[in-house]
């Protein structure tokens, strides 16, 4: 992962080498810092260690009953 | 038995799933990183069995269906990069396309709320249809030539934003926004005369904005007070989590309510969110539909159980199956 201001000068070189090719939405972009919280609601997604604690380490909870497969039949 | 086709770490995903063992039902969570060993399907039965390594899906066995995002992913992914490898590849890629389609084909002729092949919408075929149903949609100009936005500006205000979906860039600690960006004539000034196609979209005054969760024929419509924030006045998915927008419940009028449900209908959407917004002169402009939508923003703040009413919704689908009642 590159840091912000790495990230900001790749965005920078990528506009002033494709400034009439880029639409105007990414022209006018800016890289801009994001807090965790602000990340959980664009992507309605919570962190992966959330994630194992309410539900992944619960799976065998949660497995519904199982199919059996023909071929093992 | 409910299917659920989702990603990992979707909170509504693990909401549902809550709901669904409070009411006792069984459910199979298939997530797009759980791969695929083993698939067979007959297309003369329509039977279909897919194991992973920790479940086997009889498609038989399926009431009921929730998409609610990703796809099915096969352990066998090929990735060879040379003159052969390249187009085996893609002959590979086409063929389980193919057959995903056709595996959500057969899901979608169950009770369902949404599927795969109806997610992808296209924003302006979208507003085109928005427009033959009598919705007012904002003026929208699509161009890569300055003077042609100049002339834009010359008696509005406007908006430019994707096609399509917002980039999605994402560092630990920071991101790249590309949502609604207002455009004037000062930052017209900054493009060259020809630059990359562009969406220009009259920045229409609100009073609030609209965000309405589509279920099954039923419209959960929420008001946000977006307008007097600086940061949110564009955009209010550029959240303001110091002082957050107001958000209440709101009953849209009847015959927009309608003229959506038309849409929805014509789009193979059974869920899906619309975003509109409220003007100062009373009227209600259509901005776009999203097929997945996020109806957990709507559902908490405006105490409507959205999650209940979906695992109650697949539960019904469940029963009804089983007593031989066809549905749809």
């Amino acid at each position: 992962m590159i840091s912000q201001k790495e990230a900001q000068q790749l965005l920078d070189k990528t506009k002033e080498e494709c400034k009439n090719k880029l639409p105007a939405v990414i022209y006018l972009s800016e890289i801009k810092p994001i807090s965790n919280s602000s990340m959980s609601l664009i992507h309605n997604r919570i962190s992966i260690d959330k994630y194992h604690d309410r539900y992944a380490l619960k799976r065998g909870f949660y497995k519904p009953i199982t199919i059996q497969h023909p071929a093992n039949e | 038995m409910i299917l659920i086709l989702s990603i990992e770490q979707d909170e509504s995903t693990i909401d549902i799933i809550r709901w669904l063992c409070y009411l006792k039902e069984d459910f199979i969570l298939l997530n797009n990183n759980e791969l695929i060993n083993s698939l067979t399907v007959n297309i003369n039965t329509s039977e279909v069995f897919i194991t992973t390594k920790d479940v086997t899906v009889n498609f038989n066995e399926i009431t009921s269906v929730w998409y609610r995002r990703g796809n099915f992913t096969l352990y066998d992914c090929i990735e060879m990069k040379d003159f052969i490898g390249d187009k085996i590849t893609e002959f590979y890629n086409e063929e389980k396309k193919d057959l995903f389609e056709y595996l959500h084909f057969l899901l979608n002729q169950k009770p369902s709320i949404n599927n795969y092949n109806f997610k992808k919408v296209n924003k302006l075929i979208v507003l085109t249809i928005a427009k033959e149903l009598g919705l007012c949609i904002p003026k929208t100009t699509i161009t890569n030539q300055k003077k042609v936005l100049k002339e834009e500006l010359k008696d509005k205000l406007i908006v430019t934003k994707p096609i399509n979906d917002p980039i999605s860039l994402y560092g630990d600690t920071y991101w790249l926004p590309t949502y609604t960006t207002s455009i004037n004539e000062e930052k017209a000034d900054l493009f060259n005369n020809f630059f990359g196609i562009s969406l220009f979209q009259e920045n229409i005054k609100k009073t609030l904005e609209i965000r309405s969760y589509f279920l099954d024929g039923e419209f959960h419509s929420m008001a946000i007070f977006s307008q007097l924030d600086e940061q949110t006045k564009t955009d209010f998915r550029c959240y303001n989590n110091q002082k957050p927008n107001r958000t209440i419940p709101f009953n849209l009028p009847s015959d927009i309510e309608i003229k959506l449900k038309t849409l929805a209908e014509k789009l193979n959407l059974t869920s899906c969110s619309f975003d509109l917004i409220y003007t100062p002169s009373k009227k209600y402009v259509f901005l776009e539909v999203n097929p997945i939508g996020q109806f957990g923003m709507v559902s908490y703040p405006c105490n409507y159980y959205l999650e209940e009413k979906i695992a109650y919704k697949l539960k019904n689908y469940d029963i009804s199956k089983r007593s031989s009642t066809v549905i749809r």
